[in-house]
C-alpha cells in the first residue's frame, strides 16, 4: 500500500511538472549562471552540520560537468555569511543583466545548503530572511530562475536537518503554461526535518539530486535530464530513502511561476562520454558506485534490456548490486573522457557482511586550527617552586582538529620552550640556575559553543612529554635534566575574534611524578593566552 | 578517508615516541645530587695557586716555591680529575642518603674499572650540616675485586663547597692491583691531603709518604689563601748530595697583585740554621735580597718589602 501510494504520489508530481512545460531553450543556447552556498553552522539553537558545504561542492561540480554552466558564470560561496550572499546575487544579477543586453536567454541558478529557521536562512551567526532570497530571485532578469533550497538541521545518526516545524517556505502554484519564470524546489516540506546520511556523506535530497543529474533520472532515456525528471526522482528517492528513518520521511517540494512551455534541460549527461555504461544485456537491478570513502557517490536503477549510464567524475569506484541472498561487488577505473562498460564478469558475489558502503569520513567537516601563545607554568608546592621547578614562561604552538572524531570533539597536538630563573637551596645557601624545557602534548577536548558561536567553552584530558634542564651559574657544576610523561586536565574559553581568528585563554592542570631522588607526586598549572586561526 | 589515515599515522607516530619517551623518563635533576656533587673536592679545592707566571728574572725563592706549587698542582690535579666523575656523570643509585656512580671503564687504563660512591650523616637534628664520606675504587675489570684508592670525607659547613675535608691517595693500593702509575707519582706511595674552605679563605695541608728510592722519604706542603688574592705557602725541600744545604725549609707569601716575600731557612748540613731573604713586585723581580751564606749576593732595600717576617 505505502509502495502504491509513493508511486502514485512520484507519478502525479512528476506529471504535473511535466505538463507544466518547463521547457526552455536548449543549453547550449544560453547563458547559465549559479550560486552555490553551503553552511554547516547556523548560529544559536542550531546544531553544526555535516555536510553541507560538501552537497554545495558537488552539486556545484555536477551542475559544472553537466549542466552547461561555465566555471566562470559560477561564484561558490562556502561557510560564508547573508552579506556574501547578498553581494553574489548582485554580481550575478549584473552579469545576467549584461548577457541580456546583448540578446541571450539566461538562466539563474541558485544552490543553498544550510540551515532555515524561522523563516530565515541561517548563515553561520548572520540571517537572510527566505523573502528577501525569493524576492531577489524572482525579480532577477534571467529568462528563467531556479531556487533548490536544502536546508537543514543536524541529527544524530541519521541527521535531521531544515527549519523546524515553523511555515515551510512552499509556494503557491500558479502556472499559466508560459516559459520563462521562477522554480523553487526544496528538500523538505513545512513541517519536515531534512536528513543527512553518513553512508550518502551528504544529504538525501542533494545526493539524489546530483544522481539523478547524473543520468540516474533521465526516464526518456534521451540522454537529458529535465528539471521534472530531475525532481521527480529527487523526490522518489528521498521520500524512500528516508521512508524508515526515525526523524519521519522527508518529502520534497517545489512550486513556480512560469509562462511559456518547453522542458527545460538541467543537464546533457549523456553529451559528456564520461562514466559508465550498462549494456542493455546487464543483469537489471540497482547498481551502486562507491567511492574510496566508502561512500555512494552515484546509483542507477537498470531494467531488463535497457541500456543505461551514470556520468560520474573520473575515479576508482566500487560497484555494488544487491541481491536477495548476496552482494555482487567489483572494481571500476573510470579515466578522464572515458566510458566504461561495467562487465559482470568483473563482479563477485560477496556476504552482505562485506558491504563496501562504510559511511562518510568526518574528514569534509574537520576543522584544522593553529594556535600561538605565551604560558607561563608553575608548580603549587612551595619548596618545589622555590628550588626546583620555578615559574617558567613558554612559546605555546597548537595545532587541533575539531569535528574529526566525533562532533565538537578536538585532538590538538601541542609543543611549547621556554625557560625560568631558580635557585636550588644548598645547605645554607643557594645555587643560582637557569631552566629550559621542551614540552610536547597530545590534547583531546570537547568543546560547548555559546553566543551564537562567538564563544565557546572547552575542557577535556591532555598528556604531556616533558623535557626540562637546568644550568648553573657556577659552571663547575655539571647541567642537570629530567623528562616524563605528564597526564593533565586542559579548560578554557575561545572567543571568535573575526572570522577565522579566536582569542583563546586556557588552564591545564598538570601532575608530575618526580622519581630523581624519590618519588614525589607534584602539579602545576599552566596559563595561556593564545592568538587562533583556522585554516 | 585519506585525512583520517593520515591522523591514525601521526597518532601511531605520536604513540611510537610516547614508547620512547617512556624509556627516556627520568635524569638527574635533582638538589640532593647537587649536595653531594659539590661536597667532594675538585681542582680549586685541593690544588694550590701561584701568584705570577715565572719570568726569567724572578727572585730566587719564588722560582723554588713556584716550581714546588706547580708540582703539587699536577698531582693534587690528577686526584681532583679522577673524583670529577661524580661532576661528569649522573649518578648511577641514589638512595636516601648515598650515591654511587660507576662501575665506569677507566679511559686511561682499559683493563681496570672505578667507581666512585659517597654517604653522608647528618651532624644537626636540623640536618643543616652534613658528614659526607666518599671512595673512589679501582678494580682489574676481570676479578671486580674494588680496592678503595682515594678515599676520603668532608664536613659541610653551609655555602657551596665549603666545609673543612680530608682525602687520601693511596698509590700503594694502585701498586696491589698492578696498575701502571705513571712517573709524577711513580716516587709517591700516599698523600694525605687536609683542605678547607670557609667564607672564602682555604687552606691545605698536603703530607707525602715516598718510597724508598725517592729523595726523601716524606714531604709536606702547607698553603692557604684569603679572599683578596694574598696566599702562604710553605714546604721542605731535600737537597741531594750537598754538605752545605741538604734540607731547606721555604715560607712564601704574596699579596692578590703578586708582590710578596720568601724566606729560605737551611735545616740541614753544615750551613743549618742560615737565612736568606726575598723581597719582590707584582712582575715577581726581587726588590731586595738577603743570603747569610752570600753576602755579595745581597742588594736592595728591606723598605721595598711589602711583607713582614714570614717567620
Amino acid at each position: 500500500m505505502t509502495v502504491f501510494v509513493l508511486a502514485l504520489r512520484v507519478w502525479l508530481v512528476a506529471l504535473a511538472v511535466t505538463t507544466l512545460s518547463l521547457r526552455s531553450a536548449a543549453a547550449a543556447d544560453e547563458q547559465r549562471f549559479a550560486l552555490f552556498v553551503g553552511n554547516d553552522l547556523g548560529g544559536s539553537e542550531t546544531q553544526r552540520l555535516l555536510y553541507a558545504r560538501e552537497d554545495a561542492r558537488r552539486v556545484k561540480d555536477v551542475f559544472l560537468r553537466l549542466a552547461a554552466v561555465k566555471d566562470s558564470n559560477t561564484i561558490s560561496l562556502l561557510g560564508q555569511d547573508a552579506n556574501a550572499v547578498r553581494t553574489a546575487l548582485a554580481d550575478l544579477e549584473a552579469r545576467v543583466q549584461s548577457a541580456r543586453k546583448v540578446g541571450a536567454r539566461t538562466a539563474l541558478i541558485v544552490y543553498y545548503s544550510g540551515h532555515v529557521k524561522d523563516g530565515d536562512l541561517r548563515l553561520g551567526n548572520s540571517r537572510m530572511p527566505l523573502d528577501e532570497l525569493r524576492a531577489r530571485i524572482t525579480k532577477s532578469a534571467a529568462t528563467l530562475r531556479l531556487a533548490i533550497i536544502d536546508a537543514c538541521r543536524s541529527g544524530a545518526v541519521t541527521r535531521m536537518k531544515g527549519a523546524r516545524k515553523t511555515a515551510a517556505f512552499a509556494i503557491e502554484t500558479t502556472s499559466n503554461a508560459q516559459t520563462e519564470g521562477t522554480v523553487f524546489l526544496t528538500s523538505s516540506s513545512f513541517d519536515e526535518d531534512a536528513q543527512e546520511s553518513d553512508h550518502l556523506g551528504g544529504s538525501y535530497f542533494s545526493h539524489h539530486l546530483i544522481n539523478g543529474l547524473q543520468g540516474a533520472a533521465d526516464s526518456t532515456d534521451d540522454g537529458k535530464v529535465t528539471l521534472a525528471e530531475a525532481y521527480a526522482h529527487a523526490y522518489a528517492h528521498t521520500v524512500a530513502s528516508t521512508s524508515d528513518s526515525a526523524a519521519g520521511t522527508q518529502h520534497p517540494t517545489f512550486s513556480y511561476e512560469l509562462k511559456g512551455n518547453g522542458d527545460f534541460v538541467l543537464s546533457e549527461y549523456a553529451r559528456r562520454n564520461e562514466g559508465m555504461f550498462l549494456a542493455a544485456h546487464a543483469p537489471a537491478g540497482a547498481y551502486f558506485l562507491i567511492d574510496a570513502r566508502g561512500v555512494v557517490t552515484a546509483e542507477i536503477e537498470k531494467s531488463p534490456n535497457q541500456a543505461r549510464r551514470i556520468a560520474v567524475t573520473p575515479g576508482r569506484y566500487t560497484v555494488k548490486r544487491r541481491l536477495a541472498d548476496r552482494l555482487r561487488v567489483g572494481e571500476i577505473r573510470i579515466a578522464s573522457n572515458q566510458l566504461v562498460t561495467l562487465n559482470e564478469a568483473d563482479l563477485k558475489d560477496a556476504p552482505f557482511s562485506d558491504d563496501p558502503v562504510k559511511g562518510a569520513s568526518r574528514d569534509v567537516d574537520s576543522r584544522w586550527s593553529l594556535s600561538l601563545g605565551a604560558t607561563t607554568q608553575s608548580f603549587f608546592e612551595k619548596p618545589t617552586r622555590e628550588s626546583l621547578f620555578p615559574p617558567s614562561g613558554l612559546l605555546a604552538v597548537e595545532v587541533s582538529v575539531s569535528d574529526f572524531l566525533r562532533h565538537n570533539w578536538v585532538a590538538a597536538f601541542d609543543l611549547a620552550v621556554g625557560g625560568g630563573n631558580g635557585a636550588a637551596e644548598h645547605f645554607s645557601s643557594s645555587v643560582p640556575f637557569r631552566t629550559n624545557q621542551l614540552n610536547l602534548g597530545a590534547s583531546l577536548w570537547g568543546q560547548w559553543p555559546m553566543f551564537d558561536g562567538d564563544l565557546t567553552l572547552f575542557g577535556g584530558a591532555r598528556v604531556a612529554f616533558m623535557f626540562l634542564s637546568r644550568e648553573f651559574q657556577d659552571e663547575a657544576l655539571p647541567p642537570q635534566f629530567f623528562s616524563t610523561f605528564s597526564p593533565g586536565a586542559v579548560f578554557g574559553l575561545r572567543y571568535e575574534l573575526a572570522r577565522r581568528w579566536q582569542v583563546i585563554g586556557r588552564s591545564r592542570l598538570h601532575y608530575l611524578l618526580y622519581n630523581v631522588d624519590e618519588n614525589r607526586s607534584l602539579g602545576f598549572v599552566e596559563l595561556t593566552a593564545a592568538l587562533g586561526y583556522d585554516f | 578517508m585519506m585525512l583520517k589515515k593520515k591522523m591514525r599515522s601521526v597518532f601511531a607516530v605520536a604513540c611510537l615516541l610516547a614508547s620512547a619517551g617512556t624509556a627516556a623518563c627520568g635524569g638527574n635533576y635533582s638538589n640532593e645530587d647537587l649536595e653531594f656533587q659539590t661536597s667532594i673536592p675538585d681542582k680549586t679545592d685541593l690544588a694550590p695557586n701561584i701568584a705570577a707566571q715565572l719570568i726569567a728574572g724572578s727572585a730566587e725563592s719564588y722560582k723554588l716555591t713556584h716550581g714546588t706549587v706547580q708540582g703539587y698542582r699536577r698531582l693534587l690535579g690528577f686526584v681532583a680529575s679522577l673524583l670529577d666523575h661524580v661532576r661528569r656523570h649522573p649518578a648511577t643509585t641514589r638512595t636516601t642518603d648515598g650515591r654511587v656512580w660507576g662501575p665506569f671503564a677507566d679511559d686511561k687504563q682499559p683493563g681496570y674499572v672505578l667507581r666512585v660512591s659517597m654517604s653522608r650523616l647528618a651532624l644537626t637534628a636540623e640536618s643543616k650540616s652534613f658528614k659526607f664520606s666518599y671512595s673512589l675504587d679501582f678494580a682489574t675489570k676481570a676479578a671486580k675485586a674494588f680496592v678503595p684508592v682515594i678515599y676520603g670525607t668532608f664536613d659541610s659547613k653551609g655555602g657551596l663547597g665549603e666545609g673543612n675535608g680530608k682525602v687520601s691517595f693511596d698509590v700503594d693500593r694502585l701498586r696491589s692491583i698492578q696498575y701502571p702509575v705513571g712517573p709524577d707519582i711513580v716516587e709517591v706511595r700516599k698523600i694525605d691531603i687536609t683542605h678547607s674552605r670557609n667564607d672564602g679563605f682555604r687552606s691545605l695541608l698536603v703530607h707525602q709518604d715516598n718510597t724508598a728510592t725517592a729523595a726523601a722519604p716524606t714531604a709536606d706542603l702547607t698553603y692557604s689563601e684569603s679572599p683578596d688574592g694574598s696566599a702562604t705557602t710553605r714546604f721542605v725541600l731535600t737537597l741531594a748530595a750537598n754538605l752545605w744545604t741538604s734540607e731547606i725549609d721555604v715560607v712564601s707569601a704574596w699579596r692578590g697583585d703578586g708582590a710578596g716575600r720568601g724566606e729560605i731557612k737551611v735545616t740541614r748540613g753544615l750551613a743549618t740554621g742560615l737565612l736568606g731573604i726575598d723581597c719582590w713586585g707584582a712582575t715577581t723581580v726581587p726588590t731586595y735580597v738577603s743570603r747569610d751564606w752570600d753576602k755579595a749576593a745581597n742588594q736592595g732595600d728591606m723598605g721595598t718589602c711589602v711583607l713582614p717576617p714570614l717567620r
